[in-house]
């Protein structure tokens, strides 16, 4: 009987030394596959973030070039600077709702609430050291340094 | 509810501030299909989808102008009109513009 009972427990030591490396194994399968998608998730974000920012500074300067030139062309301009603000819009809402909102109100009221779509006739050209300028500057400058902490803070 | 597609019913390139702008601007928006819309009464739906974007200008001449030009009272055209889109910033956006022009902070 002692015998029998003995082989019982030696064959579940057995038994029980195999669970627990196959436990190790897949645990450490899980930690590395949740670390590996957490990287690619903050790579992902990063890429995102530098596409916008670099966006941003795009439209910083077609927007000074529109308020500070008398180009003839300035109707593709204004569309092109509405398409784009557009376009940074719907990427800052994929990386979450209402993502630097404010900062991005402001830099787009920057550009395109005063003097912007007025007609070849009602258009004032800026000087490039002017307060209106300098605040298309600001504000884009505001917008990537936000886009900087938010992407700090996440992650 | 009345409802007021922006891209269907006045352009999907709406554009300029004051009708010297332009065929789309704000005031023309506002002067002619807003205000009367909100003047005859009840809540109205504004479905921005749809159109190229929207400029700051646009946007501040047919929401802010409401208060401005037509006299609406702020307080009540932010509970008055509910704005249906995509992109929530431009909602932000156009309820700044009537809460800057009604004075409420």
């Amino acid at each position: 009987m002692p015998a029998i009972l003995n082989e019982t427990c030696q064959s579940l030591l057995k038994e029980g030394h195999h669970i627990v490396t196959w436990f190790l194994v897949i645990l450490g399968w899980i930690i590395v596959n949740r670390l590996n998608a957490s990287r690619e998730k903050n790579k992902d974000l990063r890429e995102l973030i530098e596409s916008i920012r670099s966006e941003t500074v795009d439209i910083e300067r077609l927007g000074i070039a529109y308020h500070s030139t008398q180009s003839q062309k300035f109707e593709t301009t204004e569309h092109d600077i509405i398409v784009r603000i557009d376009r940074v819009l719907s990427r800052l809402d994929y990386i979450e709702p209402k993502f630097c909102q404010h900062e991005l109100i402001e830099f787009k009221k920057a550009i395109t609430l005063s003097n912007f779509q007025a007609g070849s006739s009602n258009r004032q050209r800026y000087d490039i050291g002017s307060e209106f300028i300098n605040n298309i500057r600001g504000t884009s400058k505001d917008l990537c340094s936000a886009l900087e902490r938010k992407f700090h803070s996440l992650y | 509810m009345k409802t007021i597609n922006i891209s269907t019913e006045f352009s999907k390139f709406p554009a300029g501030r004051v009708i010297s702008d332009g065929p789309f601007s704000g005031q023309r928006f506002r002067d002619e299909i807003m205000a009367p819309a909100l003047k005859a009464g009840g809540d109205v739906q504004v479905i921005l989808d749809g159109t190229r974007g929207y400029g700051s200008s646009f946007l501040e001449e047919a929401f802010g102008g409401l208060v401005r030009e037509h006299g609406f009272k702020a307080d009540d055209l932010l509970k008055k009109i509910k704005f249906v889109s995509s992109r929530p910033i431009y909602i932000e956006e156009i309820k700044g513009y009537i809460r800057d022009a009604g004075n409420i902070k």
